[in-house]
C-alpha cells in the first residue's frame, strides 16, 4: 500500500495519512457491521446511507477500489435494488482487512 | 550643422556625476521643467556617473513615471557596469531602457 | 504584541473521515476549524462562533445540506456567513436546481486538497472584501496610529519566532524597518524593508507598513498578492519619488517550507544545516511607486536548523566609498558561513561586527534579520 503517494496526493505527510487511515478503518469497520445487517434485513434506505458513508470515506482517502464497490452498492440501493449487496460487503471487508493490516506493518 | 528648427521632444542629458541626495532636488527639479515643455524621449547619459543613491533613484523612477502617462520614454545610457547590476537587481531594466558602458 | 489573523471554518459533515481530511488540510494553511456533524449543531456553533466560512455538506440524515441552509440565512447573526457546499458528483446532476441561491459554491468530493484550500481561499477573500470596504478605512486609521506608538518586536515578544534581530538607525526617524507577525500556530511571516531617503516623512510610512502587513499578510493571500496589495496602498501615500524595497520570507514550520518574495531587496542569504551557504537572488520591482508591479517568488524545502539571514543595504555598502552595494555581497557570503555554530539571536549581531568594523561614519541605517527553521 502506498501510503506516501496517498498522502503526498492530498497534500499531507504520511504520518497524517496513517492516522487518517486508521480512523477511517475504525468508522469504515462500524459502517460496514450496520451496512450488512442491512442488507440482510432488505432495507434498502439504510443500505444507501451506509454504503454512502463508506463511498465518501475511502474516496476522500484515495481508496479507490472501496469506493468504487460502495458506490456501486448505494447506486444499486437507490433503485431499491440489492443484488450484489452480500458480496459487496465481503469484498469491502476484505480490503478494510487488508488495510489494517498495511497499516500495522507501518506502525 | 544649421538645421530648421523644429520643436523636438527628444533630448539627452548628462549630468556628469553621482546621482545623490545632495543634488536630487535640483536635478528633479530640472528633469520636471523638461517633461513640462513637451519633452517625451529623454535620454540621461551616464558617463561620469559611479554612484546612484536611493533618493537618486526615486527622481529617475518618477520622471519614467511621468514621461509614461504622456506615452514617452525614459533611456539611460552609458551605464557603469555595477549600477548595471543594480538596475537590473531592482528590475528597473523592465521599466526604462538601460544601456551599459562601452 | 502581534495578533494571530485567525480565520476560522466550520466544517459539517456526518463523515467523521472526510472532516478529518479537510481539517488537516486547512489546519496546514493556518486556518482553524471546528466541525459538527449535524444541522441542529452546526446552527449553533455558527451562531455562537462566528465561523468565516462554513463548508456543509448536502446529503446528511435529519436536517440535509439545503436544510441548513435555509435556516441560517434566516437567522440574521449566521445570514451572511459564506456557505460552500460539499457533494459528491452524483447528487450535484439531480440536486442542481437546489444551487442558485443559497451557497456560494460548491466542491465536489473526494475531496482534492488544493481544490478545498483555493475555493476557500477565494469565498473567504471575497467575503472579507464586501463585508471591509466600509469600515477599512477607519480600521486602517485607527491601526496606524496604534503602530505609531508601539516598538519595533523582538525575539522575547515572539519567542517561538525563531529570530534574531539587530537594528541601528541613523536618525531617530529610521527609514529602515521590519516586522515579525505570527500568521498562524505554525506560520510566521518576516519582513524587512528599506525607505528611500532618510527624512522626517519616513516613520509614517514605517508605521503605515506595519498596519499594512498585519491587514494584508494573512493566511488567505499568497505571499506575492500580500506584498501587491502593500504596494497598491503605498503608491496612493507616498510622494511619487519614494519607494521601499523589501523583503518578505514566510515560512511554515509545519510544512517544513519557506516562501521568500523580494521587492528589490539584496538577496537573502540562506544557511543550510548542511550545505554550502548561498545567495538567494530573486528579481522584483520596488514598492510604492510603480502601477503594474511583479515580485519574483522562491519556495524553499527546510530543514530544522536552517537558516536565513535578511538585511538592508546599509550592512554591506561601504561607508565611505562611492560604490552601490552590489559589490558587497561576497564579503557577506563569506562571513555569513562562519555563523553557524552561533545562537541565531546572537549571530546578527555578530555578523555586523565582522562587516563593519566601527558604526561611526555610518552612512546608512542597519537592519539584519536573522530566521531559524
Amino acid at each position: 500500500m502506498d501510503f506516501k503517494g496517498l498522502a503526498d496526493r492530498l497534500g499531507l505527510e504520511k504520518e497524517e495519512f496513517i492516522e487518517l487511515a486508521e480512523l477511517f478503518v475504525e468508522t469504515g469497520s462500524s459502517d460496514l457491521r450496520q451496512l450488512q445487517s442491512a442488507v440482510e434485513q432488505g432495507d434498502v434506505q439504510e443500505v444507501v446511507k451506509k454504503s454512502h458513508s463508506i463511498k465518501g470515506a475511502s474516496g476522500n482517502l484515495g481508496f479507490t477500489e472501496i469506493f468504487g464497490v460502495a458506490k456501486d452498492v448505494e447506486a444499486n440501493a437507490r433503485e431499491d435494488n440489492l443484488d450484489g449487496a452480500v458480496g459487496a460487503v465481503v469484498v469491502i471487508k476484505e480490503k478494510i482487512d487488508q488495510l489494517a493490516q498495511a497499516i500495522n506493518e507501518k506502525a | 550643422m544649421a538645421t530648421a528648427r523644429k520643436k523636438s521632444t527628444k533630448k539627452t542629458i548628462k549630468p556628469g556625476k553621482d546621482i545623490i541626495a545632495s543634488m536630487a532636488e535640483d536635478f528633479k527639479a530640472k528633469l520636471l521643467k523638461l517633461v513640462e515643455q513637451g519633452i517625451k524621449n529623454l535620454t540621461i547619459d551616464f558617463k561620469g556617473v559611479n554612484m546612484v543613491d536611493s533618493v537618486g533613484l526615486g527622481v529617475l523612477i518618477a520622471t519614467h513615471n511621468s514621461l509614461d502617462s504622456v506615452g514617452g520614454e525614459l533611456t539611460i545610457k552609458n551605464v557603469s557596469h555595477d549600477i548595471y547590476n543594480l538596475f537590473m537587481t531592482m528590475r528597473l531594466d523592465q521599466h526604462f531602457e538601460v544601456i551599459k558602458a562601452g | 504584541m502581534n495578533d494571530k489573523q485567525n480565520l476560522t471554518i466550520l466544517l459539517v459533515d456526518d463523515e467523521p473521515v472526510g472532516v478529518k481530511v479537510l481539517e488537516k488540510t486547512l489546519q496546514k494553511e493556518g486556518y482553524r476549524t471546528i466541525s459538527a456533524d449535524n444541522g441542529p449543531l452546526a446552527r449553533r456553533l455558527a451562531s455562537k462562533k462566528q465561523p468565516d466560512l462554513i463548508l456543509l455538506d448536502i446529503m446528511m440524515p435529519g436536517e440535509d445540506g439545503f436544510e441548513v441552509v435555509k435556516l441560517l440565512k434566516k437567522d440574521p447573526s449566521t445570514a451572511y456567513i459564506p456557505v460552500i457546499f460539499l457533494t459528491g458528483k452524483d447528487e450535484l446532476a439531480s440536486k442542481m436546481m437546489g444551487f442558485d441561491l443559497e451557497a456560494v459554491d460548491y466542491i465536489t468530493k473526494p475531496f482534492h486538497g488544493r481544490e478545498v484550500v483555493a475555493r476557500v481561499r477565494l469565498h473567504l477573500k471575497l467575503s472579507l472584501a464586501t463585508n471591509s470596504l466600509i469600515e477599512s478605512q477607519a480600521a486602517r486609521l485607527r491601526q496606524i496610529q496604534d503602530a505609531q506608538t508601539s516598538m519595533l518586536v523582538t525575539p522575547e515578544d515572539l519567542p517561538d519566532a525563531g529570530f534574531g534581530v539587530y537594528y541601528m538607525a541613523l536618525l531617530e526617524a529610521g527609514g529602515d524597518f521590519y516586522d515579525v507577525l505570527q500568521i498562524s500556530d505554525d506560520i510566521y511571516g518576516y519582513f524587512v524593508a528599506d525607505v528611500s531617503g532618510h527624512d522626517i516623512a519616513t516613520s509614517y510610512i514605517t508605521s503605515a507598513v506595519k498596519a499594512l502587513l498585519k491587514q494584508n499578510c494573512i493566511p488567505i493571500y499568497q505571499p506575492a498578492e500580500s506584498m501587491k496589495m502593500i504596494n497598491n496602498v503605498l503608491k496612493e501615500i507616498l510622494p511619487e519619488d519614494k519607494y521601499l524595497t523589501a523583503c518578505y520570507a514566510r515560512l511554515n514550520r509545519d510544512k517544513k517550507c519557506m516562501t521568500i518574495v523580494n521587492g528589490g531587496h539584496p538577496p537573502v542569504v540562506y544557511l543550510p544545516k548542511e550545505g554550502q551557504t548561498r545567495l538567494i537572488e530573486i528579481k522584483g520591482d520596488v514598492l510604492g511607486i510603480f502601477s503594474d508591479v511583479y515580485f519574483g517568488v522562491q519556495d524553499i524545502r527546510v530543514t530544522e536548523g536552517d537558516r536565513f539571514y535578511i538585511y538592508s543595504d546599509g550592512l554591506i555598502e561601504k561607508p565611505g566609498q562611492r560604490k552601490v552595494w552590489t559589490e558587497g555581497l561576497d564579503d557577506l557570503l563569506k562571513a555569513c558561513s562562519g555563523l553557524r555554530e552561533i545562537p541565531i539571536r546572537k549571530s546578527v549581531e555578530r555578523l555586523k561586527d565582522m562587516l563593519l568594523e566601527d558604526t561611526i561614519g555610518l552612512e546608512d541605517d542597519i537592519v539584519v534579520l536573522g530566521i531559524e527553521a
